[in-house]
């Protein structure tokens, strides 16, 4: 055959030589999850198989959320959350680890990492009316407790809506009477009334 | 030399006289102290130690009384342009076993919720003693310029002792008042007489706060004595014209 030799800058007649020195493929066949075109050659195509909830692009392979946001919620399995403000129905079990990080429910003010009070106090509850109002709040609260409650002032954090004068504690010091904040500026701030009187509720709930 | 001896003998005798009446007198009071505890014994058996015992306690001297420490500077304090030096003189007053109506009365207008606020527990107290006029609660629990922190207390205060002004003045706040005013001449009004109470909680009953409705219904089962017609304002008044 006619080739170029470098050393003399001419062509010239020469032998053919192989330099090939593979060449045992001879056909392309698609695997498990691939489709090959025209797999005898030249020019080999793999196409993807997209199995549910898989989209295939150009360049990519990805998952189809179309598929997937809708498939593993609660429709399919109460263990699945799939949106912001879902909720769980079933149990959850921790494992015996711990939820750490959590916040105080809207509408609460955070004082220190685990104590939550209500930043707007109702006003003229009766001692009973309070503690079934706090009961009902989203997750539950409850009536802050005398050693709760001292928390919060010394913590001195300014507990909003005017302070927590006149607002229950959920104690009694008899049978009738139940505790409230009169001044929270002194040592001793609580006094006590019949429960069947009004004044100010704050719920309280703990991260503890 | 005569005179001498007569007067030995005389000083001896009353010296023998007056032991042997010392020794009576102690043998005496041993024999009541026996006779107590024989007495006492078949009722109580642990009776003769108090018994013996009891001319001790007798024997003691009495402590000398504390006297009062005179309150220096009080009146200025109460004025004091220091919010924490008034607190504590209105705490001081407030806790007195004599406190002045007076210097409460003029401590529940101060700007400071927590002063103010001692000062209406401590005038309920004395207002329930009648120590202060109905007429000051009054005025005092209808003021809307109050605190509105410790306004409930003020109302409080009014309408925890029964009275026919204090009745009056919560029937006609339970009617027109604010909603907070509402709930609390609602709560209130079960203690005053049922004459003025019972008409007015009824009325209640048709209240737009729950709070009030709930109070007008527990008041009136307590007048009523635990009779329930709910809501039912028809029946409530059905049972107060049959009461008549």
């Amino acid at each position: 055959v006619l080739k170029f030799t470098t050393g003399t800058n001419s062509w010239g007649c020469a032998n053919d030589i192989d330099t090939n020195t593979g060449g045992d493929v001879t056909d392309v066949i698609g695997g498990l999850g691939l489709t090959a075109t025209n797999g005898g050659g030249p020019s080999v195509t793999l196409d993807i198989g997209a199995g549910t909830g898989i989209v295939v692009g150009a360049n990519t392979v990805s998952l189809d959320t179309a598929f997937t946001d809708t498939r593993y919620d609660q429709r399919y399995g109460p263990q699945f959350l799939d949106v912001s403000g879902d909720s769980m129905g079933g149990p959850l079990d921790m494992g015996g680890f711990r939820v750490t990080n959590r916040g105080c429910p809207p509408a609460y003010t955070a004082f220190g990492a685990g104590l939550c009070l209500e930043s707007i106090d109702e006003g003229a509850l009766t001692f009973s009316q309070c503690a079934n109002k706090c009961r009902q709040e989203v997750g539950g609260a409850h009536i802050c407790t005398s050693g709760e409650m001292r928390a919060a002032i010394a913590s001195g954090i300014t507990i909003p809506n005017g302070g927590a004068n006149g607002d229950w504690v959920d104690d009694q010091d008899t049978n009738t009477n139940a505790l409230f904040v009169v001044d929270q500026s002194i040592a001793i701030p609580m006094s006590s009334q019949a429960a069947t009187l009004t004044t100010f509720c704050r719920c309280y709930t703990d991260l503890e | 030399m005569m005179r001498a001896r007569v007067l030995a003998l005389v000083l001896g005798g009353t010296t023998l006289l007056g032991f042997g009446l010392w020794l009576g007198r102690s043998s005496s009071s041993e024999a009541r102290v026996r006779d107590t505890s024989v007495a006492a014994e078949p009722v109580e058996r642990a009776r003769p130690v108090v018994a013996a015992a009891r001319p001790q306690v007798v024997a003691r001297p009495s402590l000398p009384r504390r006297a009062p420490s005179p309150a220096r500077g009080l009146a200025a304090d109460l004025i004091s342009s220091d919010t924490n030096i008034r607190r504590a003189a209105v705490a001081e007053v407030a806790q007195a076993s004599d406190a002045d109506p007076q210097v409460l009365l003029a401590a529940s207008k101060d700007v400071e919720p927590g002063i103010a606020g001692t000062a209406f527990v401590a005038l309920g107290k004395l207002y329930a003693d009648g120590q202060v006029p109905v007429a000051d609660m009054i005025a005092r629990a209808t003021d809307r310029s109050v605190h509105t922190r410790v306004r409930p207390l003020a109302i409080n205060a009014l309408g925890a002792v029964a009275n026919p002004d204090a009745a009056a003045v919560l029937a006609t706040m339970v009617a027109t008042g604010d909603v907070g005013e509402r709930r609390a001449a609602s709560a209130l009004l079960a203690m005053q007489d049922a004459e003025i109470a019972v008409p007015a909680l009824i009325r209640a009953l048709a209240d737009a706060d729950e709070y009030v409705r709930d109070n007008a219904l527990n008041g009136l089962k307590a007048k009523s004595r635990g009779r329930d017609f709910g809501t039912d304002a028809g029946a409530w008044q059905a049972w107060w014209q049959s009461r008549r």
